[in-house]
């Protein structure tokens, strides 16, 4: 078991992308850490530098007190499991379990415990005879993973895994991972798109866009207290809205809404204003410093838990080319599910002063949390 | 895993297997490895082209030069380029009857190929089922014994259909030696094309030959050019049915005339090396021209269907 | 889409809709012309080809039938025995030499690098090149005056071969032009199934392993075996066919019957002796001998590995 250290990695490619930017991340022995980012983001790149798959440009990726750079995949003592499983099409089930430990000089008698071990771990008992084709996604899934655990590698690096799968056996494998890392308790780099898995699945989670990491920390705290706006819509669903206003004077106010709020930085300068869906409610209650604005129903997805409703601002209800709103005019809200909504309705949103959450119009980078404690 | 597994396990792991030195030392050693391999590969690749490239650029050099030049020399370079070879072979009149007679021949078998193969190719693909599978069988069979095997009875059955003219016998049976190939291409292809688009076309009230010529041959375009390329390259080389099939000088294709061609001039290589090259000429241009396609034929060919 | 038939007869409640005609004389009338053109030239060449070889035809004498009297004669001809064990012989070494090197190639030429696809350019050059010219050209070069071959073989000192006349060396000589031939064909066809494996598959073996050696052996090649079972039967029809015609081109069989395979005897049976239905027993003999050989190739690489 070892530690994971990036340290100051960038990673340019030959036509001179710069796929990954600078990268320090301190993952600690057992930590079950998340690259979380869209497409293209540098995460898949960063992982299989871990893996030696990829060359580093610069600087220095550290697995436990050693440097690695330029030591050979074979011999880095992790184990990976690719998106597309990477199962070896021509051998049983067995067989590509027990391929890392033969290419080691494992002996017959320890092979067959070490692959034992891991199919009685991973259900896998009935399947060792069957080869690749013959089996399920969540099942080739599962082999992929047991490939990796047979030998006990110092860490697990997991290039979006369950990205194949339906929505139910996702669910599934998402419990069956972290019981694993549970069981196991192996440093573990996993790699997804889905910011759903990142946030359940995660002890940590880093946040990448361009090859640049914007955030790392816990899910809750990249929820609560993003740093920059980026990292605020990408992290929850339906995600964050965001809402062009002034800071005028260390007064806040969101164009098109009412309500100014007090307490920030005596500043000028022009914002994001984010409010979470779960932020608003109907009404124009004022339980202290709010802000609200008026708003027309435009389309309700009823869930049973809650209700998610889809809002256009009166005015540009109106005024379809009012530029003066950001997003498109649309906010999102999640209501309570026995709330009715119809569409159409009119009605007045507002949020209270302590859920808003400000950043920069042009760095987006996060102003100081609300004033009062969130 | 038992505690005790775990344990040997981790100190496997934590305990430092390499220090800084060994470490370093492996990795240079690896790398002059990778640089060996790597030498070795284009040491390789150097060969191969020398003795792909070699004797064709001999027969260039030696066709730029006198009988005389040749006999001193064989071996060196021409003293200067010289085309008196290449026009003395296309002035020649046998030479341009043979070549007339192999384009005639190749020309009119190519689309034969084509045209059936792609209208058998299809049926066979989405609309036969069972006894497709006895037709498909036939064609698989010709690629294990290419008609080339039974040439003597094919020349036998021949003579017995009455069929005389040597240029007409070639085009019939080039026209089958492809076949096989161009069938399995041509099925392969229109299995990989979508039920749905059949299916949609024929919802809208299009008979099956109508599917065929409105949708499925204009996109065909690639297997289409790919089959007559292939076809063409080796019907235009084609040796030993020529032999076979034509027993009277008219008929005689490109290939075929070459071989007289040398018996008379058989002192003056250079002259038949003219001739070779310019014979070999319009495959040379036409695998030029797609030698990106045929190398992407293959790869559909082999991976598991 | 099925019509519940109002029978008494309960099982039978259910019959598929019948294809409406029109269907079913599209798909005939689209495989007729291939199947006519296949049906009267091969099909019927080879039946004539099976009957004809009980018969004895020589072009003057009545046609009458011999039974296995033609075989008979095959079997006991020292000549004939040769005739087999050449054509064996040549195709064995055929399959030796062309499938490793067209192996090396094809991992040589195989990856990113710009100057590769000129490489994969220059070796199929040769396979282009008219059998006729091909055949002249190393006729040529093995030419014991003054030809290539022996110019090279005398600056090496030694003293120069008789190439195409030595009964010895012919038969060499000629593998050698076939093996150059063909080579570049089987270069690409393991070269598209080399690149069709998925490179995760790579990938992954690496992370298992440091030794390229053994990701080759133990994934790479495993996964080549289709590609190299196509390669091994077209090598197989491809000899039989190409080696006849270079014999026929520069050695006529010759010398002594060294480079003589069935196909050219075949060839010489019917013209050189007119011998017709000698020639068809060759034919079928020969037709038999592909199947088998190329029904062992494929068996072979199409069988299951049970254990690893």
């Amino acid at each position: 078991m070892a530690s994971i250290r990036f340290d100051g990695v960038t990673k340019r490619f030959k036509d001179g992308t710069v796929a990954v930017d600078d990268l320090h991340l301190d993952v600690p022995d057992g930590e079950f850490i998340i690259l979380v980012g869209p497409s293209g983001c540098g995460k898949t790149t960063a992982l299989r530098m871990v893996a030696g798959l990829e060359d580093v440009s610069e600087g220095s990726i550290v697995l436990g007190n050693r440097v690695v750079n330029e030591v050979e995949p074979g011999h880095r003592d992790v184990a990976m499991v690719f998106q597309n499983y990477a199962l070896f099409p021509h051998m049983t089930v067995y067989d590509n379990m027990a391929f890392p430990l033969r290419m080691r000089g494992v002996s017959k008698p320890d092979v067959a415990s070490g692959v034992g071990e891991a199919a009685k771990l991973l259900g896998l008992e009935e399947l060792l005879r069957r080869r690749p084709n013959q089996l399920s996604g969540g099942q080739r899934q599962r082999v992929a993973m047991g490939r990796a655990i047979v030998r006990h590698p110092a860490a697990f690096l997991m290039d979006e895994p369950l990205s194949n799968l339906d929505a139910k056996l996702r669910t599934e494998m998402r419990a069956e991972l972290a019981r694993l890392h549970r069981r196991l308790g192996v440093t573990t780099l996993y790699v997804t798109h889905d910011q759903t898995e990142a946030m359940t699945l995660g002890t940590r989670v880093a946040v990448m866009r361009d090859g640049v990491m914007q955030q790392v920390g816990t899910p809750q705290e990249l929820y609560r207290h993003p740093r920059n706006s980026f990292v605020a819509r990408f992290i929850g669903s339906p995600p964050m809205n965001l809402m062009r206003g002034e800071l005028v004077d260390g007064a806040l106010e969101i164009v098109g809404a009412a309500g100014a709020v007090s307490g920030w930085p005596a500043e000028n300068r022009s914002v994001l204003v984010g409010i979470r869906p779960e932020a608003w409610h109907a009404g124009g209650d004022g339980a202290g410093e709010s802000v609200s604005l008026p708003a027309v129903v435009e389309v309700v997805e009823e869930l049973g838990a809650e209700t998610i409703v889809h809002f256009r601002h009166q005015a540009s209800a109106v005024d379809v080319a009012d530029a003066n709103v950001v997003d498109a005019e649309t906010f999102v809200a999640r209501f309570d599910g026995n709330a009715t909504v119809t569409v159409g309705e009119r009605m007045e949103l507002s949020a209270s002063a302590s859920a808003l959450h400000v950043f920069d119009a042009e760095t987006g980078e996060a102003l100081e949390t609300t004033p009062v404690t969130a | 895993m038992t505690t005790a597994q775990r344990e040997t396990a981790a100190a496997s792991a934590t305990a430092p297997m390499w220090d800084e030195r060994t470490e370093a030392a492996s990795h240079r050693r690896r790398r002059a490895i990778k640089l060996l391999r790597e030498t070795a590969r284009y040491l390789i690749l150097a060969i191969a082209t020398i003795a792909a490239l070699y004797p064709v650029l001999w027969m260039l050099a030696v066709a730029m030069k006198t009988q005389p030049e040749y006999a001193q020399d064989p071996m060196g370079l021409p003293s200067h380029i010289n085309f008196d070879n290449f026009s003395a072979v296309l002035s020649n009149p046998d030479v341009l009857q043979y070549f007339r007679n192999s384009v005639i021949v190749v020309g009119a078998a190519v689309p034969i190929v084509t045209f059936t193969a792609v209208l058998a190719g299809y049926a066979l693909a989405r609309l036969w089922g069972r006894g497709g599978m006895v037709i498909l069988f036939i064609f698989l069979f010709s690629e294990l014994v290419p008609i080339s095997i039974v040439a003597i009875p094919l020349l036998l059955t021949i003579k017995q259909l009455g069929i005389n003219s040597g240029i007409l016998r070639l085009i019939c049976v080039y026209s089958v030696l492809m076949m096989g190939f161009a069938v399995l291409l041509s099925r392969a292809f229109f299995r990989s094309i979508p039920e749905e688009l059949r299916e949609a076309a024929r919802l809208d009230g299009c008979s099956e030959f109508g599917v065929f010529r409105r949708i499925m041959v204009p996109l065909a375009r690639s297997p289409i050019t790919l089959i007559a390329v292939i076809s063409f390259i080796v019907l235009w080389n084609e040796l030993f049915l020529a032999v076979v099939l034509l027993d009277s000088a008219a008929g005689r294709t490109l290939p075929l005339g070459l071989t007289e061609f040398k018996g008379r001039y058989a002192t003056n290589w250079p002259t038949v090396s003219a001739a070779l090259l310019l014979s070999a000429l319009p495959t040379l241009i036409l695998y030029g021209a797609f030698q990106g396609r045929i190398a992407n034929q293959f790869s559909r060919s082999t991976t598991r269907e | 889409m099925n019509r519940v038939l109002d029978t008494h007869d309960g099982a039978r409640a259910r019959r598929p809709l019948r294809r409406p005609r029109a269907a079913t004389v599209t798909k005939i009338a689209m495989v007729a012309p291939a199947m006519t053109l296949f049906l009267v030239f091969y099909v019927a060449s080879i039946v004539a080809g099976i009957v004809l070889s009980f018969y004895h035809w020589d072009g003057l004498d009545p046609i009458r039938f011999v039974g296995f009297e033609n075989y008979r004669v095959l079997f006991s001809d020292p000549v004939f025995v040769t005739n087999v064990k050449v054509t064996l012989v040549v195709v064995g070494a055929c399959l030796v030499c062309i499938l490793p090197l067209a192996l090396l190639l094809a991992v040589c030429l195989s990856g990113p690098g710009r100057l590769l696809p000129l490489f994969r350019w220059i070796v199929f050059v040769p396979v282009v090149l008219p059998l006729a010219a091909v055949a002249l050209l190393w006729a040529e070069i093995f030419n014991p005056v003054g030809g290539l071959a022996n110019q090279l073989v005398g600056k090496l000192g030694i003293s120069p071969v008789a190439w195409l006349g030595d009964q010895r060396v012919t038969v060499w000589a000629l593998v050698l032009v076939s093996i150059w031939s063909i080579l570049g064909l089987h270069v690409v066809i393991q070269l598209s199934a080399l690149s069709a494996i998925p490179t995760e598959l790579k990938e992954a073996a690496r992370l298992e392993t440091p030794s390229v050696w053994r990701v080759f052996r133990h994934v790479v090649l495993p996964l080549m075996r289709d590609s190299l079972t196509v390669s091994a039967a077209l090598i197989i029809t491809g000899t039989f066919v190409g080696f006849t015609s270079l014999a026929f081109v520069m050695t006529r069989g010759g010398p002594v019957h060294s480079t003589e395979v069935l196909g050219l005897r075949a060839y010489l049976e019917g013209f050189a002796s007119l011998n017709f239905g000698m020639a068809s027993a060759i034919t079928v003999i020969t037709m038999l001998l592909t199947i088998v050989l190329v029904g062992v190739t494929l068996f072979i690489g199409s069988r299951r590995r049970i254990e690893y």
